[in-house]
């Protein structure tokens, strides 16, 4: 399918769109000169909102030259992000081009969407034979502000083969994620069109991640340097506000092997699933941080959004909330299959909560100084 | 490969290898599809350990391995690697290249296993694995009859193996979602029957919501809880009173451990059965309904009740691990199993229903043995009803090894002369 230069702008990752770009043969230097400002900006904008965690702005009127700016920006700013090498910051900015893609999506008739869909590999099925088909949403369930003006053809249910959809679920958690809340039926999966595009998200978030952790050689370049630095500085401001040795009075080495791994997911910017957020904030909690400590513990994450996670953890642990809530017991740890990588300590009887692991190691370690300072 | 350390093994044990290696001599087993690609493990006779990280190269390795060791248990990998016998396991993991997809029931996950006999236990878990193959892996997750593989595992269980190319590459949060749905865990009746506003109070602002129940052919959870309905329904009908009916509620609340108790229970079926005038329940039958009148609100606790009829009866009988681990060593098709000297079978869909374990999968010969039997035992086994007294008996050898392996009898102190 032809797109035009207005739709391809919002999409710089698919095939076309770098057809498109390539064949504009600009060598990076030429890119890189005062000719190009507006590109440079643009990219750099690109991965500045990212950093952010920007609201996307879908501006629709837009000229040619909007277009090709915005065409144009998306590969430098992969070679920006790939720049830093900070793989932190490719998870936020992949992460950002997902949503920004996803916002756009919203507003595109169906048949652009499947197509999009196909190519990024969630290609839709018949309805399968047997299958009852109709509205996804009931006519009262429908918001008419989310889909203006669209005849019956975007209320049509999709099928996607529930093959291609676990992997693409992966990181997207909510009871309405589960196979076992969906409508399975020979194979395949009934989604409306919003939750697909949900799926298109992680789609794009994988195609634009891919690569960012290539090893690249810039030019040595003045105006590279600095817009390159420009935005450590920028992602270090991020971080800085929280390193792993300054956990005040939390003590690594006593930290049970999953909350080490959850802990250790989101301070690389994995996104976490939402139990492994929920037991590691109640951890945190019991084991003497203040909300403000284990905010800064999220802000890496990758879909960080200040508000929300404030909210949530205040909620957690009681300040905003009639109840505080206890640290999840292993066995509920195990169900939700963020057990990672029990050790022998776990594996003793008595192990039934990583919060008794945290209190028996400190007991251990404490007793062991005492052994060798005697 | 490890050399094996062991002590000296007793008589009992010295009979039981001797069994398999002849065995094995013979019939050594099939090698399994890419069996170069997998990580083999064994755990010897006398062992107390198992050696793991083995490959081979060549089918005549397997086999005389097969025949030189006669392994108590034989287990590989149900995932492929690029260096399947590399070590330590996290650098092998890195040479992964996809895995079967395997489910694992088990006896052991039968609620009051203990209380039932082997053949009992057998006969349970088969009826499971029947279902699980039909109701959710054919009919609702789409695979083909003939790309499901059943194997009576020797013991006291049931394996299915599915090796179809769009499973091999699911990590273990994929198949994680498979036990879930399986299992009906985090099942969440608010995502499947969400509430819609069915009316608006101006006056007060407020408005009334009720669940929509979306309909039969929904697909997924919501045709299951449908259909348990039905079956609840029909049940709670053909009992005589509301006492009875109480109490059968109950009991499924027990034994599918919904935590649902007695007053609740009640409400329920006086919710059915008394209000509407004894016609609530036949409607929601001929109607193909959850609610009938606006007062009558059945809550998510008759939800519970219909969704553990269709749910894979017992809860956590797929055993997780097994199949969410990814780099687990399942047990060998066509070995032997070292606790009964069954033989681990493949067992076509079509035939389960007949399948008898004690039967079909006697895989020693049956030359007399002599063994001392601890206590008396009964047992129809290889098509022959055995009533065994206790002392000095002749069996054929597959009862012989059963015997002495489950440590019900012991070798006579003669048996080397022979
Ligand atoms: S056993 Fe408990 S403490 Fe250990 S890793 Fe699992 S959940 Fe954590």
């Amino acid at each position: 399918m032809e797109w035009d230069m207005n739709r391809l702008s919002r999409y710089p990752f698919l095939a076309q769109a770098r057809e498109y770009v390539k064949a504009q043969e600009i060598p990076l230097e030429e890119m890189l000169s005062a000719k190009n400002a507006s590109v440079q900006n643009r990219a750099l904008k690109r991965v500045e909102d990212a950093v952010d965690g920007a609201e996307i702005e879908r501006d629709f009127r837009r000229t040619r030259e909007d277009n090709i700016t915005d065409l144009l920006s998306y590969p430098l700013s992969r070679f920006l992000v790939a720049s830093t090498g900070d793989r932190t910051l490719a998870k936020w900015f992949s992460h950002h081009e997902g949503e920004r893609a996803r916002a756009f999506l919203s507003s595109e008739p169906l048949d652009i969407v499947l197509s999009m869909g196909t190519e990024l590999g969630l290609p839709t099925v018949q309805a399968p034979a047997g299958a009852q088909t109709g509205p996804v949403k009931a006519p009262w369930e429908v918001d008419p502000r989310a889909l203006p003006d669209r005849g019956e053809m975007e209320q049509k249910e999709l099928w996607l083969p529930f093959t291609s959809f676990l992997p693409a679920r992966r990181n997207i958690s909510g009871a309405s994620w589960n196979l076992v809340n969906l409508g399975v039926v020979n194979g395949n999966l009934r989604l409306n069109r919003e939750q697909y595009t949900r799926l298109l998200q992680e789609k794009v978030r994988e195609r634009v991640e891919e690569g960012l952790d290539m090893k690249v050689r810039p030019p040595k370049l003045e105006s590279l340097d600095a817009m390159i630095s420009r935005l450590k500085a920028k992602v270090d401001g991020r971080k800085k506000d929280y390193s792993p040795t300054e956990m005040g009075k939390l003590t690594i080495t006593r930290l049970p092997p999953c909350m080490r791994q959850v802990l250790g997911m989101s301070q690389s910017g994995e996104n976490l699933p939402h139990h492994g957020r929920f037991a590691l904030v109640t951890f945190l909690h019991t084991a003497g941080m203040s909300s403000e400590e284990i905010f800064k513990v999220f802000m890496n994450a990758p879909d960080f959004k200040g508000d929300i996670v404030r909210y949530q953890i205040e909620h957690i642990t009681g300040a905003s909330s009639a109840t505080s809530y206890m640290v999840p017991n292993c066995d509920t740890m195990k169900t939700g299959g963020i057990c990672y990588n029990p050790d022998g300590l776990c594996e003793k009887e008595w192990m039934t909560n990583p919060m008794i692991y945290y209190r028996v190691k400190g007991k251990k370690m404490a007793s062991k100084r005492e052994d060798t300072a005697s | 490969m490890a050399t094996e350390e062991r002590e000296p093994l007793t008589p009992e044990q010295q009979f039981l290898r001797r069994c398999f290696i002849d065995h094995y001599v013979r019939s050594p087993p099939e090698a399994p599809y890419r069996f170069t690609r997998r990580e083999w493990g064994f755990f010897p006779f006398g062992g107390k350990m198992m050696f793991r990280h083995i490959s081979f190269t060549r089918k005549e390795e397997l086999d005389a391995f097969f025949r030189q060791r006669a392994p108590m248990h034989a287990y590989h990998s149900s995932a492929y690697y690029s260096e399947p016998s590399l070590q330590p396991m996290g650098e092998k993991v890195k040479t992964w290249m996809g895995a079967d997809l395997i489910f694992d029931l088990d006896a052991d996950h039968i609620p009051n296993s203990e209380k039932l006999s082997y053949v009992e236990q057998l006969e349970k878990v088969k009826e499971e694995m029947d279902r699980l193959v039909r109701d959710f892996l054919i009919s609702d997750l789409g695979f083909r009859k003939e790309g499901v593989e059943l194997f009576f595992s020797g013991g006291r269980g049931y394996h299915a193996h599915i090796r179809d190319p769009s499973v091999l590459p699911m990590d273990s949060r994929d198949r994680r979602q498979l036990v879930d749905y399986i299992t009906g865990n985090n099942l969440d009746f608010d995502v499947l029957f969400p509430d819609r506003t069915v009316e608006v109070n101006k006056r007060f602002g407020s408005s009334k919501k009720r669940r929509n129940f979306r309909n039969r052919g929904h697909g997924g959870w919501v045709t299951k809880i449908y259909k348990g309905k039905d079956s609840l329904l029909n049940e709670m009908l053909a009992l005589p009173d509301n006492k009875s009916r109480v109490q059968k509620l109950l009991e499924i609340s027990r034994t599918k451990k919904l935590g649902i108790g007695q007053q609740k229970c009640s409400s329920i079926v006086e919710d059915l059965f008394k209000k509407g005038g004894g016609v609530t329940v036949k409607r929601m039958l001929e109607e193909d309904m959850f609610q009938v009148t606006s007062t009558n609100t059945i809550d998510t606790d008759f939800l519970k009740f219909a969704a553990s009829y269709s749910s894979i009866n017992l809860s956590g009988e797929t055993d997780e691990p097994v199949t969410t681990d990814t780099k687990r060593l399942i047990r060998c098709p066509g070995s032997l199993h070292g606790k009964t000297g069954f033989r681990v079978i493949s067992v076509p869909l079509d035939r389960l229903p007949s399948f008898d374990p004690l039967r079909d999968a006697v895989a020693l010969g049956r030359d007399p043995v002599e063994v001392s039997l601890n206590e008396g035992f009964s047992i129809t086994m290889g098509g022959e009803d055995f009533d065994l007294k206790q002392g000095r008996v002749s069996v054929p050898k597959f009862l012989a090894y059963f015997l002495v392996a489950r440590g019900k009898a012991k070798m006579l102190p003669d048996a080397f002369l022979l």
